[in-house]
Parts: C-alpha cells; sequence; structure tokens
C-alpha cells in the first residue's frame, strides 16, 4: 500500500509538473517494460550452461518465454496506446500534439522498441551469461588442439561394399579404406593415419604421418582440454590408446550388423558432442543469440517505427478521418494487384518488363494521391485520407521506388545483356540494403515531421478545412 | 474589442443555407447572445467565429488589424470553444484539471490552489474526484467550463449551454458567466447561444437574433425596443378564453400575433406595462402568463 501511495504522489507531481510526460506514461511504461525485461533477462540469465545445452534445448526454452510474453506485450502495447489516444489534444483541448509531436514521435519509437523487444529479454540473460563465460579466442584455441587429438580418440565406422562407398560418396573413386587408415609405421617408429577433424568425421582430412611422440602429445593435449567440455576418460596410457587404434577394424562392410565405431576412447561423448556444437553455433551461427546481432535490432527497430508512425497520426488527426484513411491506405495495394494482374493478363511481354510497369503504377499511384490529397476539390474529409494514407505510405513507398530504380539500372544484373551498359558496382546488395533501410528509416521521420505541420495547419486554420 | 468582424457570409452549396451577418463586436467584459429558430444559422455563426469553421468577410481578434493574416495558432490559445456535445473525458476530472493547469504552464506548486479556486468558484468541489461517466450533464458543463478556465481565455464561444440543463442549473451557469467577466485579471468576452431567450437575455449585453441565417437584430439588449416606441405584450389564457382575447383585442384595434399558445400584442401608447393587464382582468379572462417582451427578442419570433 505505501509503494502504491508513493507511486499516486509520484503520479500527481508529475502530473503537475511535467504533464506531456505524465501524458506519455514514462512514469508507467518505462518501470513496467525494464522491471519485467529484467525479470525475463534474469530468468534467461539461469539458464544453466552446465552442462551445456543442446542447441533445440535453447530453442524450445526461447519459444516458451516468447509465447509467454506475447499476451503481455500485446496488452501493454494496446494500454499504452489508449492512453495516448485518451489523453490526445483532439479529445482534450490542450496543445500536445502541436506542440510536442515530434518529441512525442521519437518517444513514442522508443517505448515500442522497449515493449516489443521485452519477450526477447530471455533471450539477452541468456546471451550475456554465455558472452560471460563462453570465449570465443579460448574456445578457437581449444578447438584446434581438438581437432588436431581428435583421429586419435574418436573413429566412427566409415562404411564401404566391396568397395563402395555407402553413404558418403563424394570421393567414391578414391580408396575409401584410407579414410579409416590408422597404422604404425615399425620402420620409422610413426603413425600413418587419416586426420578428421570434429566436425567433419569424413571430409576435408589427409594422410599425415606424426611421430609416435608427436602423437603421444597430441592425446594428451586433447584429454587435457576436452575435459573442459565435459569429456572424460579412462585411465589409458597414449600409448594404449594407440595402439587400440592400430588393432581397431579399418574397413565395414555395409551391412554388418557389428554397428560400433570403430574406436572411441571419449567418456560421456554425447555430453562431449553437445558442449561442442554449443560453442560452436554460438561462435558460427550466432544461433538464438541472434539478440546479440546489431542487424537484428535494426531491422527490428522498424517494427517500432511502423508502429509509432500509425500512433502519432492517429493522435494528430480526427478519429474518422484515421479510419477512412486506413480503407484507403488497405484499398490502395488491393486496387495496385488488380490492376498488375490485369496488365500481366492482357500483355503477352509483360514479365520482360515487370519492373518497369511496377514503376509507372507506383508513379500513377503516389501523383494521384498527391493530387487528390493537395490539389483537388474533393470532399475536405476524403482530401484528409489520402494525406493521412499518404503519410503511412511514404516510408514504404521510397525504399520501393529505390529498389526498383536499382533494378531497372542494374547493369550487373541479367539485364546486362539487354541494355549493354557498363557494370559499375557502386553498391553491394548488402550496402544497398542498408542504404534503403536508412531512406525508409529517414523518410518515415522527415514525413512525420511535415505532416505533423500539415495537420496542425488543417486542423486549426479554418480556411484549410 | 475582443472581436469584430464585418460582412460575415457562409454559404452550404448542398443545403443552400445562407448565413449574412453584417457586424459581430464583442467587447471587454461583455456577454453576447445569439439566438433564432433551429436550423438558423447560430451554431454556424459561433463555429466562424471560434475558427472551426472558415467563411467570408473580415475577422479580427484581440485588437489586430482586420486586414492582416490570422495568426490561428496564436488565436487558438486564447479561444475557448464549448460546443453543444462536449468531448468526453478519461481519468478523474480533477485530474484533467491538473493536465489543463499542467499543460498551461502554470507553476507545478501552484496548480493545486489555483485548480481549487476555480473549483470553489463554480461549486464543483465535491464533484472533483469523480468520473465523467458519474456526474450529470449540467455538471459536465460546468467542469468543461472550470476547464476552459484555466487557460484563462480571452474569448469564450458556448454553444446552447443551457439545453439539457435545468432552470436551477441554469441559473448557476448564467451567473457563473457573469462572475468570470468580473474578473479583471484578463479580458474576457463571452458569446453564447440558447433557446432559453429570457435567461440569455437577463445576462446578455448584446444580443444578435438569426432568422434563415439572416440577422433580424444585432445590437445592445437596450435597443431591442421597437424605433417607433411600440411596446410588446405575450399572453397567454385558459383555453376557454381565447376566443375571447381575441375578441377583446379586435374590438380595441390592437395589432396581434399568434406564436403557439401565445398571442403578442403590440400597443403604442401605454402609461405603465399593466394597462393591458388591468383592462383583461376587467373583460374577466383568466391570464396564465404576461410579459412585456418590448424589450425581448422573443418578439421578434412572432408569426
Amino acid at each position: 500500500m505505501k509503494l502504491l501511495d508513493a507511486f499516486r504522489r509520484f503520479d500527481d507531481k508529475l502530473l503537475r509538473s511535467r504533464p506531456v510526460l505524465w501524458v506519455l506514461g514514462v512514469h508507467i511504461y518505462i518501470p513496467l517494460v525494464v522491471v519485467i525485461s529484467i525479470i525475463l533477462t534474469l530468468i534467461g540469465a539461469t539458464y544453466s550452461l552446465s552442462p551445456l545445452p543442446r542447441w533445440s534445448d535453447y530453442r524450445d526454452f526461447y519459444a516458451s518465454t516468447n509465447l509467454i510474453m506475447v499476451l503481455p506485450t500485446i496488452t501493454l502495447a494496446i494500454l499504452f496506446i489508449i492512453r495516448q489516444v485518451k489523453f490526445n489534444s483532439k479529445r482534450i483541448h490542450t496543445s500536445l500534439p502541436y506542440t510536442y509531436s515530434f518529441r512525442t514521435f521519437l518517444y513514442y519509437i522508443a517505448v515500442f522498441a522497449f515493449i516489443t523487444a521485452m519477450p526477447m529479454a530471455a533471450n539477452v540473460g541468456a546471451f550475456l551469461r554465455a558472452e560471460l563465460e563462453l570465449n570465443d579466442e579460448t574456445y578457437s584455441q581449444d578447438r584446434e588442439i581438438l581437432d588436431n587429438g581428435y583421429a586419435h580418440m574418436y573413429r566412427l565406422k566409415n562404411a564401404v561394399d566391396n568397395g563402395e562407398v555407402y553413404e558418403y560418396d563424394y570421393d567414391r573413386y578414391n580408396d575409401p579404406r584410407r579414410y579409416t587408415m590408422y597404422k604404425y609405421n615399425l620402420t620409422r617408429d610413426s603413425i600413418i593415419f587419416f586426420r578428421s577433424s570434429m566436425s567433419s568425421y569424413y571430409g576435408n582430412g589427409q594422410l599425415d604421418t606424426i611421430s609416435l611422440e608427436q602423437a603421444r602429445q597430441e592425446i594428451r593435449d586433447f584429454r587435457a582440454i576436452a575435459i573442459k567440455y565435459g569429456a572424460r576418460f579412462e585411465h589409458k596410457s597414449e600409448d594404449e590408446i594407440i595402439r587400440t587404434n592400430c588393432f581397431a577394424p579399418k574397413v565395414y562392410l555395409r551391412n554388418s550388423k557389428d554397428d560400433h565405431v570403430a574406436y572411441n576412447h571419449i567418456g560421456f561423448n554425447d555430453d562431449f558432442q553437445r558442449a561442442i556444437n554449443y560453442n560452436e553455433h554460438y561462435e558460427v551461427y550466432n544461433g538464438p543469440f541472434f539478440v546479440g546481432d546489431i542487424y537484428f535490432w535494426k531491422y527490428y527497430l522498424l517494427i517500432a517505427l511502423g508502429i509509432a508512425v500509425l500512433l502519432i497520426v492517429l493522435c494528430s488527426v480526427r478519429i474518422a478521418h484515421f479510419g477512412w484513411a486506413m480503407l484507403i491506405s488497405a484499398l490502395q495495394p488491393t486496387v495496385f494487384g488488380i490492376l498488375f494482374a490485369l496488365l500481366e493478363f492482357a500483355l503477352p511481354n509483360f514479365h520482360n518488363d515487370e519492373e518497369t510497369f511496377i514503376l509507372i503504377l507506383l508513379i500513377l499511384f503516389t501523383s494521384l494521391a498527391i493530387f487528390v490529397a493537395f490539389f483537388s476539390n474533393f470532399k475536405s474529409t476524403f482530401r484528409k485520407a489520402y494525406a493521412i494514407s499518404l503519410h503511412i505510405y511514404v516510408p514504404f513507398i521510397v525504399p520501393m521506388f529505390m529498389a526498383l530504380i536499382r533494378d531497372l539500372r542494374d547493369c550487373c544484373s541479367r539485364r546486362y545483356a539487354e541494355v549493354h551498359c557498363e557494370c559499375v558496382e557502386l553498391l553491394t546488395n548488402e550496402a544497398f540494403r542498408e542504404v534503403v533501410v536508412i531512406a525508409s528509416v529517414a523518410s518515415a521521420l522527415l514525413a512525420t515531421w511535415v505532416f505533423g505541420r500539415f495537420y496542425r495547419k488543417i486542423y486549426i486554420n479554418p480556411q484549410s478545412r | 474589442m475582443i472581436f469584430q468582424a464585418s460582412n460575415l457570409y457562409k454559404k452550404f452549396p448542398r443545403s443552400r443555407f445562407e448565413l449574412k451577418v453584417p457586424e459581430v463586436n464583442l467587447g471587454e467584459g461583455t456577454i453576447t447572445g445569439v439566438v433564432g429558430e433551429n436550423g438558423n444559422g447560430k451554431t454556424t455563426l459561433l463555429n466562424i467565429i471560434a475558427g472551426e469553421l472558415a467563411a467570408d468577410g473580415q475577422m479580427a481578434y484581440f485588437g489586430e488589424s482586420k486586414t492582416g493574416d490570422l495568426d490561428w495558432p496564436d488565436i487558438k490559445l486564447k479561444i475557448a470553444f464549448i460546443p453543444q456535445r462536449i468531448p468526453r473525458w478519461y481519468g478523474s476530472l480533477i485530474q484533467n484539471l491538473k493536465l489543463k493547469a499542467g499543460m498551461e504552464n502554470i507553476e507545478a506548486n501552484s496548480i493545486d490552489t489555483y485548480v481549487d479556486e476555480i473549483l470553489e468558484f463554480l461549486g464543483l468541489m465535491d464533484y472533483k474526484h469523480l468520473k465523467w461517466t458519474e456526474i450529470s450533464t449540467g455538471y459536465r458543463l460546468r467542469f468543461e467550463l472550470a476547464r476552459v478556465l484555466i487557460g484563462k481565455p480571452n474569448l469564450l464561444v458556448l454553444d446552447e449551454p443551457l439545453a439539457n440543463l435545468d432552470i436551477n442549473t441554469q441559473q448557476k451557469f448564467l451567473s457563473d458567466l457573469k462572475n468570470i467577466l468580473r474578473d479583471k485579471s484578463y479580458p474576457t468576452a463571452v458569446i453564447l447561444s440558447s433557446q432559453q431567450l429570457h435567461e440569455i437575455e437577463t445576462v446578455s449585453d448584446h444580443m444578435i437574433f438569426l432568422q434563415q441565417g439572416k440577422t433580424i437584430f444585432s445590437g445592445s439588449v437596450n435597443d431591442l425596443k421597437d424605433d417607433n416606441g411600440s411596446h410588446v405584450f405575450e399572453i397567454q389564457v385558459e383555453p376557454g378564453d381565447k376566443e375571447r382575447l381575441v375578441s377583446y383585442l379586435q374590438a380595441s384595434e390592437l395589432h396581434h400575433g399568434f406564436n403557439g399558445e401565445y398571442v403578442q400584442v403590440h400597443m403604442d401608447d401605454i402609461e405603465s406595462d399593466n394597462d393591458l393587464l388591468k383592462a383583461l382582468i376587467a373583460e374577466d379572462i383568466s391570464i396564465k402568463y404576461y410579459r412585456n417582451i418590448s424589450k425581448s427578442t422573443k418578439r421578434l419570433f412572432a408569426s
């Protein structure tokens, strides 16, 4: 109760001293999102790394936390939207959106980014823990040592039948027996063996000859490192291991009932393999730790930006106009699609100039929207709805134009033969995508700033109504 | 002068309704009443003055020139428009009032006192923690008035504020308006429309009477009397006595007209307002209602 009273006092104080922040609910949504995110981060961080989990275990765990958080996230987002609409200036006759629209808009982006990212807090927790406990550099060094020694410690059967490679036929013309070779050369006191790596039992290896002492050393190193990753070893000497390997059957028949591996000196091999897989995924694929990837967040922010644009529009215009704008926004792509389909049906060579037709249609639709919104004598509500719809579409139209123009002007693409222009690669595909995203975000921000002034004009100046 | 307009003209092409108002002057500390039958342009005129509707003509707010461009964002900050249908509030009433005060940059420490003063002034203290749905229409109107007053508007535009209010609340509301204008700390003018002729004329300094979009009368309440000095009385008698009343008026050669159950009698020379009343009593006509409307726009409603 004391906490609730303290909150009420703070709420009242904020209402009086910072009314804009009060409407934005900074004292409600930010703490709520922060607390929930911290809890989820802690839950994610408590996910045990000892033994290291299977990658699929992680997926299941994240799927569960994300699923649980779907409803709270949607609820929180809706409550936030309702608050903004309830205390909106169009309804309470204050100057809130007029004076504060752009700052408010930036705040909306931040809030939606935090709210929608909430379910991924568990991923963040697990990622942070992995970051603290796992070391990429150490793993790389360990992995090298493990790969060096692996051929001495484990060899899977290489199933062949009468010289024919059974499962893995990538090298069927070579003698498959060489892949199972592990032989002691008495005359030179050396080991001739096929090196395999932990991720590839059959490939990428080569026949190698090392001294017996080096083989002993590789086994010692492997055991020392593998223990860190959950492996356990019997008290066998290095020589015993080498001896076992040399006498292990070298060739396995296709239909042999003997399904054992050639040799395996690694105890708790499953745990060991899981640990290696975990590290491998963590290092190479990033896996569920996509939250540590800046690219992910860059694209993820676009969702928050999209919702924020809709909300700022909703708060800046009359509900009826917003409703009409939504209808127009939904109908325009439909009409676009119908026209596109009709053209495809009517023109036999449509596919050759598909991009050109899309560009023409896009220019036509955009011009029509600009004309109706700003230069026509249609009914005021209709014009406003078109203007709002244009505001919503700008962040989509700009990248579409960019992509289409690039495609049409791309002399390095399949069109090269047709257009006979010089292939000058100004931007790589990846760089171009980056530019498109930046242009989309910039156009959304610019459109919101410009249309904010436009809404202010049409709703305040009676001559513009 | 808070607001000045001349040759206001607004046409609605679809309904072909035209509003023509030659002149509107709203001075500091004055109340102007706009009356007329339904659909005669009262709300249109108020919407134009409040900047909600565009119209032809010259307008000037707060002493500015009529010829210059209007700075609407600035003007609108000084206008408080209470439409017929008040937009709903969310949250508690006091919360909304504080929010408005905060938005008006009133110092945080003095907001409570300031809002309480307004609530006290309008007699709303007991209701401040209630929500919109928990108060009657009359209180909603007064809370809306409280909220617009927080912004210290220079022009109050009220569209049919007395509709849906009981007679006591009407009196209280009009009395509030008078009190607001007494506050000399900032200049204010009030323009309001209403069907409650008697009540509105009681508080108004000026009246505008609109009929089918045309201005039939615009000026001081004191100017309402006919130029030729004619007096107008409104009479209602028991249903059985109506024929006798009409016979008497015809016999006395008194010009008269009908407005529903009411009879309006025009007299040029009278010694006192009671002359006609005395004569009717002498004729043994049972009178239910008798009023001198010479100085009321009500006489303009006569058929």
